[in-house]
């Protein structure tokens, strides 16, 4: 295994880890165990939200196993934990920006932290390992839709 | 044949468009006529007929898109469409789009396409991925094999459309190489269909008796119908029964196979199949453990992306056309034309519009879902549990984008070949509860159910699915039963969907929303105001008016279902389009300042409580989505017969659930 | 034995396609004929349909329409003898 890889695996590992604590933290938040040390995470207790991470961790943690060659876990891991970043950034602003277009009436003090959730962080994590390992992880490979 | 003419004054090309399923015919079609296209129906059967012309160096050159096929056997008139057109309308020239990086299986088409003696051109297709792979064609060589000119394209980056141009304006002017697959041992019986075909001058006159012979031994419906009520058909047919025919169409399709095997080693070098990047991928994503759950997390994330994403452009379209409304009540006279414009026509249009933001981000995410392929994977995944119900997996993704809106579910269900299963599919989409449905479900779960409201409202999406599940099984076991269908589908390699064909797609798909939904929304819903607000000076939706009559024609109809005549008319509403069916309520009750009023009003209302309201939700849920919904299945299925029945089954199991609610529920808990 | 039985992973050869109709049709059509390899890929997580690899692509079917493909673990003779190839007519 080149030198290149072991950091990779590694950071696969922290990704794993990461994810796979955080979703469990949004499960027991989703229960309804209130600890300040959640809120201060920004855990937001959502059972679905639980279940994005989850899965994420599980993909980073499956591909760890692998024998034979697990970058494909690294790369599907990345590309979920950049989507969900997308996703979230796209609520945090359509709440941003129902708060501009009908004033704070409509949403009583809402700030963009309100918004914010570990996939949201998280996912810039992913997205900065997928920044670092670009080429180990050839997207150029793919080829353009003709269909 | 085109003719030029010694003045030089050339006549159109006309051009039939062939190819796979996957291969981008339709990056190509779009690129060659663009905006010059014409969407029909091909006479007697449901598929789309897409025609487009082209002006190119004097030619007038008209394109016929073909339904992408693998094969021209045809065992239904729907899979005839190819052959018919080729037969019957005579086109000059035969144009196939080959995906250059799956040579073998798409020269199938190539060997059968060839039999017609017709001048051919084949665009070499997706050949920049051939490329990235390091695989390159020997252009001349196929050529020089096959006959026919080869060119090189890439659809998607309208790379090569000119040289392909010029390579069918080259073909409709010389005479075809007419070559065609030698059978081997098949000869002789070929030869022996040929001899009795040619009995029939007027048969063999019109058609090539070869070509008719080896599609007999097939079993070609369409052949078969052309010959069956000819007198050579006594002397053929029981030929036909005497031949072994499972032996001979296996050696008509080992034989073109065999030619395939000779062209591929003559024009493919370096053709040497590598694990891509592809089946890697799919590793994870078809994961024993990880592929269903990485679906519905993406299944889930598509569906918070559509609706809290679109939810401030919902919201600040909603408040527009307030505005608007106002700004006319205020400014418009006299009264009536006011009120037909606010009420009515800004209502309406409004009514469309604000499900435009949902409808646009859904179509964007099944753009980039199925030119990336994972569509077909998800197909993969659900097959097992489609099958179970009768379904195939391909009809996963209608069912669950009808959770969105019917509409573009509906017309999605274009994906599944196999007509049974559409059928079935397109019969069970409209129960599965579209965003549409729910303002209703919100009104009234909030209004008798407070703090239960939202498993009220989850009953209710199970409910509907449900009842299309059971639908799909009764009518695959008792409709259709005995004729099993196969699932048999290419899982194309991954690609990055370009955002010229995502964008393309998205706004093609919109359009025809806006466009079908839009016109009968607009059109319903004026012909409520005008119900609504007739005889003249009553009170817009009060007592007197003409729709308020008609609630009461059929209030006995609903009664036992535990409705009076205003949740009747709100239900007739409903018909037009769900979207309506609260404004509707807020007139009837006269609570038309906001939501709260009319949630207070419906609590005042002596008649309604829990029982009824879920009756009332339960309703709603199955009954007919709504005329578009109504119109797009008889767009998809071109039956009266199959839509009718749709609308009165939906009728039909709401008014029976309903009822049951009413007449059980309301003694035990009223 | 048929397609449905290979375990995965494994590489086998047609021999013949039975049944009959335009399942049958459209199984040669997809490639499955007699002579050619197929490499069994994967089952789906639920237990089917089945991926294989055939001429160069990925086909997805059911193992109630594999049952209809007979393969061998050998690449069978080559028992059609008549020069085929390409000819005007």
């Amino acid at each position: 295994m080149s030198k290149d890889d072991r950091y990779l695996t590694t950071f696969g590992g922290l990704l794993a880890f990461l994810y796979l604590a955080f979703g469990v933290f949004e499960a027991i938040g989703g229960i309804g165990y209130d600890g300040e040390w959640l809120g201060a995470l920004c855990v937001q207790g959502n059972v679905m939200d639980a279940f994005v991470l989850l899965v994420i961790g599980a993909v980073f943690a499956f591909g760890l196993r692998e024998r034979r060659d697990g970058s494909a876990f690294m790369l599907i891991g990345m590309a979920l934990g950049i989507v969900f970043l997308a996703i979230y950034l796209v609520l945090m602003g359509a709440n941003a920006l129902g708060l501009l277009i009908f004033g704070s009436e409509h949403m009583e003090g809402w700030t963009a932290m309100d918004s914010m959730r570990p996939g949201l962080y998280l996912g810039i994590l992913a997205t900065v390992g997928g920044c670092i390992w670009r080429r180990r992880l050839s997207p150029s490979r793919l080829s353009r839709a003709g269909a | 044949m085109s003719e030029v003419t010694d003045e030089g004054a050339k006549k159109a090309i006309r051009v039939a468009l062939c190819g796979n399923p996957n291969v981008g015919k339709s990056s190509l079609f779009n690129a060659l006529t663009g905006s010059r296209q014409h969407v029909g129906n091909w006479p007697g059967v449901t598929v789309e007929r897409k025609s487009g012309y082209r002006n190119y160096r004097g030619h007038r050159i008209e394109i016929v898109d073909l339904p992408g096929t693998y094969s021209l056997i045809a065992s239904a008139k729907d899979e005839e469409v190819a052959t018919r057109y080729i037969i019957e309308e005579d086109p000059d020239v035969v144009l196939q789009v080959v995906d250059s990086s799956n040579l073998e299986r798409n020269l199938y088409l190539t060997m059968q396409l060839m039999e017609f003696g017709k001048p051919m051109v084949l665009a070499m297709n997706m050949s920049d991925i051939t490329e990235e792979r390091g695989d390159s064609l020997d252009l001349d060589a196929l050529k020089r094999f096959l006959g026919t000119p080869a060119v090189r394209t890439v659809a998607s980056q309208g790379i090569g459309l000119e040289d392909l141009l010029d390579a069918v304006v080259g073909a409709a002017t010389k005479p075809p190489a007419d070559r065609r697959v030698g059978y081997g041992e098949l000869e002789a019986t070929i030869s022996d269909l040929r001899e009795m075909i040619d009995k029939d001058g007027e048969i063999s006159s019109r058609f090539s008796s070869r070509w008719m012979a080896t599609r007999l031994i097939e079993n070609d419906s369409y052949v078969r119908r052309l010959l069956s009520d000819r007198s050579i058909w006594q002397d053929i047919e029981p030929y036909l029964s005497r031949m072994d025919r499972e032996e001979s169409e296996m050696d008509l399709a080992d034989s073109r196979y065999s030619v395939i095997d000779e062209v591929v080693v003559l024009s493919c070098r370096r053709c040497k199949p590598k694990r891509s990047v592809s089946d890697n991928m799919d590793r994870v994503l078809v994961h024993k453990y990880l592929g269903i759950p990485i679906f519905l997390i993406l299944l889930w994330g598509a569906f918070e992306l559509t609706f809290s994403a679109a939810t401030p452009f919902m919201d600040l379209i909603d408040s527009g056309f307030a505005e608007l409304g106002t700004w006319v009540a205020d400014n418009v006279q006299p009264d009536w034309l006011a009120s037909l414009m606010a009420d009515g026509i800004i209502g309406g249009v409004g009514s469309v519009l604000i499900f435009l933001p949902n409808i646009i981000i859904m179509f964007l995410i099944l753009g980039i879902l199925e030119d990336s392929g994972y569509l077909a994977r998800v197909a993969f995944l659900m097959d097992r549990l489609m099958n179970r119900i009768g379904l195939q997996g391909k009809s996963a993704i209608p069912l669950l984008m009808g959770f969105g809106c019917n509409i573009p579910a509906i017309m999605a269900t274009r994906s599944i070949d196999d007509r049974k299963d559409r059928l079935i599919t397109i019969m069970a989409t409209p129960f599965m509860s579209c965003s549409a449905r729910l303002p209703v479900f919100i009104l009234f779960a909030g209004a008798f159910f407070s703090h239960m409201a939202g498993t009220i409202i989850f009953m209710m999406y199970m409910i509907g699915i449900v009842v299309a599940i059971v639908t799909a099984k009764l009518l695959r076991t008792f409709v259709f039963k005995g004729e099993p269908s196969a699932f048999i589908m290419e899982l194309p390699p991954y690609r990055l969907p370009t955002i010229r064909s995502v964008g393309v797609h998205t706004w093609d798909r919109a359009y025809m929303y806006v466009r079908k939904a839009g016109t009968i929304i607009l059109l319903g819903v004026v012909a409520i105001w005008a119900l609504a607000s007739l005889p003249f000076g009553v009170e817009y939706g009060g007592e007197d008016s003409w729709i308020a009559i008609i609630g009461k024609v059929f209030e006995p109809l609903v009664e036992p279902l535990g409705f009076d005549w205003r949740i009747a008319v709100a239900l007739l509403f409903g018909f037009i389009a769900k979207e309506i069916v609260v404004g509707g309520l807020m007139t009837l009750y006269g609570a038309g300042e906001s939501e709260d009023a009319l949630t207070d009003a419906l609590k005042a209302d002596g008649s309604l409580n829990q029982v009824n309201a879920f009756g009332l939700m339960t309703f709603s849920l199955l009954y007919m989505p709504c005329v578009a919904a109504a119109g797009v299945i008889w767009g998809e299925t071109r039956s009266w017969k199959w839509t009718l029945f749709s609308v009165a089954y939906g009728i039909a199991i709401a008014y029976v659930i309903a009822l049951l609610i009413w007449q059980i529920g309301g003694p035990l808990f009223g | 034995m048929s397609l449905a039985d290979p375990p995965v992973g494994g590489t086998v050869y047609v021999t013949s396609i039975r049944g009959s109709g335009s399942i049958r049709g459209r199984i040669m059509a997809m490639g499955l004929v007699p002579g050619t390899a197929v490499e069994i890929i994967r089952r789906a997580p639920l237990g089917d349909p089945l991926e294989v690899r055939v001429k160069g692509y990925n086909l997805s079917l059911r193992a109630q329409d594999a049952l209809l493909v007979m393969v061998s673990s050998e690449l069978p003779a080559r028992a059609r003898n008549d020069p085929k190839g390409l000819g005007g007519v």
